[in-house]
């Protein structure tokens, strides 16, 4: 199947494969609206270790919850997501068989039924799975909040993050064969 | 090619989708104890609780069973595996096979305790059990939980949620002994305390003093005199070895299996909470029962009963949970601390906490508090038993991620389909 490659040789680290997922998967599609209005109910500095949506907002510059996320160490940045996997640990890991492998090979997520429980964080070794404190199903569990992931944009053909990259540092592609 | 299992959860649940992926025509059916459609033992806290619907607790959708066109008998206990008629029998029939798989997973283990055989307690372990102990919570003021580890203490979570005045009792000095260090373990139990939970850690039940088969309290090691009316007994899961000692199979602590989950009697095998097989850091066989492994052991299972062989070069001991507003996600053997380095990174009004244990080179143990975002690289580091020795004062930076790890591991992890 077609999946996102990052070319980190080519990243030149301006995030716009951040703006492109959180406009893509926001409601208005617009990047003001989306980190102004809809951003106030996250923060994606603080939700690394406050996760509660009370408090995003509140401390720091607030911004929607972007699925992909660049990575930097010095001179090195990569743009990474979920690798949606053949035998995706996050599914062999998750406590309610909330995810699921769909019939494209897309690995998504029931957000109605996930929990919140980090099952899925634990097993991923790629580190793509982020905690999306803007929604709950288990309210009285304190810092609840779902699963949150790539999902590769099933209403484009190509995803919003390759379609953005400026330097072609993501590639949309099938390597299956190789 | 005809194929039988024993269980109905997380193994059996992975091994059905391996083999249905591999064959399309094999026979596959299903044989439990427990009559309900493939649920999780995890949510039952939060079920006890009514936290969650109760359609949150399956699995896979009603029509699982159907679409992998699997048999059920449901609600039937296999008493007995035949290995050389190649059959298993429940109490009314027998069922041949041409592959068995064992994934009976865990049974609760119960101490002799003084008065107990004179009340009526309660285990945690199945959907069952969180409905009667929710019956059973009408009326009740004081619950005591014998038992500090997860499922001891989600159970009481869960009571202390329903409003009821709840005492935990462990034998340890710390709270989840198995699981956590002694720092993070203190941050759980002031959580606890938090909450209104009281544990009474290095102590035990010394006697349960009861009225007409009702518990009214406990006295403990200690000295002290705890009330309740309650009991719930959750020291521990114990493999559920039984059918396959009796037949003769190699069992140890739990059923033993190699690396394609295979038990020592020909076309028998075993996955999840009732298996032992090769866990990765110390290349030994032991249990490891937790969800991913139970899962990802039922998988190769699955394939190689199938035909297709597949091979699991090792368990690595992971969790993740949550008590209060904290959470913890751990790797390996946390508290074994002996000839290693050990890396911290602690922030106490934040509750965070952070530490990786290395020997020679290779991580042997890692835990989170509070951070958690993106812990799972560190499964990759310690299951490919990568030497950390390069990148090693990145480790517990805050920003600490793929880009740090050398090309040659980036490369593979991000230019392949995985
Ligand atoms: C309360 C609780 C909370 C937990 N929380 C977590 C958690 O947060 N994270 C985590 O990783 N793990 C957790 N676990 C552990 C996790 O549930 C187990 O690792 C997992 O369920 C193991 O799956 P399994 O398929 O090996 O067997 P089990 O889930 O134990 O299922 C065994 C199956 O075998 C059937 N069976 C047994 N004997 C027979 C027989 N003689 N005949 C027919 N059928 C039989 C049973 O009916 C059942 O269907 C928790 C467990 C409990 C009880
Ligand atoms: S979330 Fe992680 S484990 Fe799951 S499919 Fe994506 S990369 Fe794989
Ligand atoms: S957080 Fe949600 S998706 Fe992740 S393992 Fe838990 S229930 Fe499954």
């Amino acid at each position: 199947m077609k999946r996102v490659y990052p070319r980190e040789e080519r990243c030149i680290n301006c995030h716009l494969c951040e703006v492109a997922c959180i406009v893509e998967h926001s409601e208005t599609k617009l990047p003001a609206a989306a980190y102004h209005v809809e951003g106030l109910r996250f923060n994606r500095e603080d939700s690394r270790t406050i996760c509660d949506p009370a408090e995003a907002g509140t401390a720091g510059v607030p911004k929607p919850l972007n699925r992909t996320l660049v990575q930097t160490a010095g001179y090195l940045s990569l743009s990474t997501n979920c690798r949606h996997c053949e035998e995706p640990d996050c599914v062999l890991a998750c406590k309610n068989g909330s995810l699921y492998v769909a019939e494209d090979g897309r690995v998504l997520v029931q957000e109605d039924k996930c929990v919140g429980c980090w099952m899925c964080v634990m097993a991923c070794r790629y580190g793509a799975i982020s905690r999306n404190p803007a929604r709950s199903n288990v309210p009285a569990v304190a810092f609840n909040g779902i699963n949150h992931h790539c999902d590769l944009c099933p209403e484009r053909e190509v995803p919003a993050c390759v379609w953005v990259c400026p330097t072609n540092a993501l590639v949309f592609e099938d390597r299956d064969d190789q | 090619m005809n194929h039988v299992i024993i269980g109905n959860s997380f193994a059996a649940l992975f091994a059905i989708e391996a083999i249905r992926r591999t064959d399309q025509d094999a026979e596959i059916t299903v044989i439990s104890r427990e009559p309900q459609h493939v649920y999780s033992r995890a949510m039952i806290h939060e079920m006890l609780a009514g936290m969650v619907r109760e359609p949150m607790v399956y699995l896979r959708d009603w029509d699982f069973y159907k679409r992998m066109r699997v048999r059920t008998m449901l609600g039937r206990t296999v008493t007995k595996i035949n290995p050389g008629l190649q059959t298993v029998s429940t109490e009314e029939d027998e069922t041949p096979y041409d592959r068995l798989l064992i994934a009976t997973g865990g049974k609760p283990f119960v101490p002799p305790l003084n008065g107990l055989q004179d009340i009526t307690y309660h285990s945690f372990i199945t959907l069952e059990d969180a409905k009667k102990l929710k019956a059973a919570c009408e009326n009740r003021r004081n619950a005591v939980v014998l038992g500090a580890g997860l499922i001891g203490l989600q159970c009481a979570e869960a009571l202390r949620h329903m409003g009821l005045n709840v005492a935990v009792v462990e034998m340890a000095d710390t709270v989840l002994p198995m699981a956590l260090d002694t720092e993070s373990s203190q941050t759980i139990a002031k959580e606890l305390a938090d909450e209104g939970i009281a544990v009474h850690t290095g102590d035990t039940i010394d006697l349960i003093i009861s009225n007409n088969g009702h518990p009214t309290e406990c006295k403990l090691r200690s000295g002290g005199t705890i009330p309740c009316d309650l009991l719930v007994i959750a020291v521990g899961v114990r493999p559920n070895i039984d059918l396959a000692k009796d037949a003769g199979i190699t069992t140890d602590r739990g059923i033993v299996v190699n690396e394609h989950m295979e038990t020592s009697a020909e076309h028998i095998y075993a996955a999840g909470d009732c298996a032992q097989g090769p866990e990765i850091v110390t290349g030994i066989t032991m249990p490891i029962p937790v969800i991913p492994v139970a899962s990802t052991q039922g998988m190769i299972a699955g394939y190689n009963m199938a035909g297709k062989r597949r091979r699991y070069g090792g368990a690595l001991a992971l969790n993740a949970m949550q008590f209060g507003g904290v959470q913890v996600i751990s790797y390996g053997f946390v508290k074994d601390e002996r000839d290693g380095e050990v890396l911290k990174y602690v922030d106490p009004p934040r509750k965070i906490y952070r530490k990786v244990i290395i020997k020679n080179g290779r991580i042997t143990g890692a835990i989170f508090v509070k951070d958690v975002d993106r812990a799972g690289i560190f499964r990759h580091l310690m299951e490919k038993r990568i030497d950390v020795t390069p990148f090693k004062e990145h480790l517990l930076s805050p920003h600490f991620g793929v880009a740090h790890l050398p090309a040659e591991i980036r490369a593979d992890m991000f230019t392949r389909p995985q």
